[in-house]
């Protein structure tokens, strides 16, 4: 049985031709309905029957331009949307890191927003807290370890999450979890 | 359609787990990030409830001599329930959209991050009420064992608002207005609730619906505990534990059919 299986995948997305975002741009859509003019909007389709497999072990490239749906690709495999038709089946557990420092908060400290992180990640909270010290460490930000995140710069608040994501990822996969299975960059 | 094999039981235990961990920091993220960058922190929350209380007080018991012993120690009751209904509701519904990455990053059942939120607020309204125990007995209020089904009394507002919170927030995923909505219908709830004011004197033909407010109930149940030193009544309880059960029913089964398209909408 594949890991990952995803058959025939379409996923579209609306490009609307007027901005309908409040309960009053919609009565004012729906008004000019009534005088005759369409509620207009184009199908945008972001993927269209995609079909593929992966096995234990194996690893795959997604290649392409921007908008050309690599990411809309990783979201329906790790369920966060949806597709429109089509199924994707998935074998054992998910790591989805489409993004790093997910949850991350300005106003906690970095020790605060590390065990967020790696718990969201799929760690126990108990092991997270073992784990706090040397994950600071790797990253280099010992000194900081009890400021606050939006204290830090842009670039140590991505070598925080880099050092979360991989020392999580290292301990699911050394304890054999059957957490992980699968995982999206 | 997405189909997922888990491993059995042992899958089944391990994201148990996750999900209770999950819960447990977001919580604790919520209720932290909530009294960073103020110097006084939590006495906010003691502030603010005395501070109305003090203002209700000498509006409607000094100026407008309402007759209802203990009238300071009756209203504060009544705004701490309140107080923990309308900061629930509020801040659950604005809960994902404060952890846009959580939504549209990862995938976690999403009314994880509702049910954390709602519970950072419970821990904030049992740490109130326990805080303002010794100034509810410096009233007069004479502290009774019946004191002890405040949790009770707490843990039902705390599902009431859960469910609320699951309506609204993905209602307000949709449509930002519901926000604006919401906070109407607060203010219009501060005056059909009986925060500063006897509730027999809402005319009879009203009364059967007017007694149907859940919030109205708790707070009557709180009053029955402390002031009247008694066990809340059997229609008390009939409106709360109903109001309950139709308002997460509602709660899970509208955030469920809203949920397939949060990433899209966040």
């Amino acid at each position: 049985m594949a890991v990952v299986e995803v058959q025939d995948v379409w996923k579209s997305f609306r490009i609307p031709h007027e901005r309908r975002l409040t309960v009053l741009d919609h009565i004012a859509g729906a008004l000019s309905v009534l005088e005759g003019r369409r509620y207009s909007y184009e199908d945008f389709w972001a993927l269209k029957e995609i079909t593929f497999g992966l096995e234990h072990g194996e690893s795959l490239g997604i290649i392409g331009p921007n908008g050309s749906g690599k990411s809309t690709l990783l979201k329906l495999i790790a369920r966060v949307m949806r597709p429109d038709k089509g199924t994707i089946e998935t074998d054992g557990s998910m790591a989805s890191v489409l993004e790093l420092g997910i949850g991350f908060h300005g106003d906690l400290t970095v020790k605060e927003n590390a065990l967020v992180y790696g718990v969201i990640m799929g760690l126990r909270r108990s092991e997270m807290r073992k784990r706090t010290d040397s994950i600071v460490e790797f990253a280099a930000l010992t000194r900081f370890k009890d400021a606050k995140l939006k204290s830090l710069s842009s670039g140590m608040q991505v070598r925080l999450a880099f050092s979360i994501a991989i020392q999580t990822e290292a301990s699911l996969h050394k304890h054999a979890s059957p957490r992980r299975d699968a995982a999206c960059f | 359609m997405i189909v997922e094999h888990e491993g059995g039981c042992n899958t089944m235990l391990d994201n148990a787990h996750h999900y209770f961990d999950v819960i447990t920091v977001l919580a604790q993220k919520d209720f932290k990030v909530r009294y960073r960058n103020s110097v006084l922190g939590f006495l906010w929350s003691l502030l603010n409830p005395l501070a109305y209380m003090l203002i209700l007080t000498l509006v409607f018991s000094l100026m407008l001599r309402v007759n209802i012993p203990n009238y300071t120690a009756w209203v504060l009751l009544g705004i701490l329930i309140w107080r923990f209904f309308s900061i629930g509701t509020g801040q659950g519904m604005v809960s994902m959209l404060g952890n846009a990455s959580l939504v549209t990053k990862v995938y976690l059942p999403r009314q994880l991050i509702v049910l954390s939120n709602n519970l950072a607020n419970l821990i904030g309204a049992t740490l109130e009420f326990v805080a303002l125990l010794p100034l509810l007995a410096v009233l007069g209020v004479n502290l009774t064992a019946y004191a002890l089904y405040l949790p009770a009394v707490l843990l039902c507002e705390f599902l009431l608002i859960f469910g609320v919170s699951l309506t609204l927030s993905s209602l307000n995923m949709r449509y930002r207005d519901f926000n604006q909505v919401w906070d109407i219908v607060l203010q219009l709830g501060f005056f059909l609730t009986p925060i500063f004011y006897d509730p027999n004197l809402v005319p009879a033909r009203y009364q059967s619906i007017y007694s149907l407010n859940p919030v109205t109930r708790l707070i009557e149940s709180t009053r029955t505990i402390f002031l009247r030193n008694g066990l809340s009544s059997l229609y008390d309880n009939a409106v709360i534990l109903s109001s309950i059960v139709l308002l997460l029913l509602l709660g899970l089964l509208v955030f469920g059919r809203l949920e397939k398209r949060f990433a899209e909408e966040i």
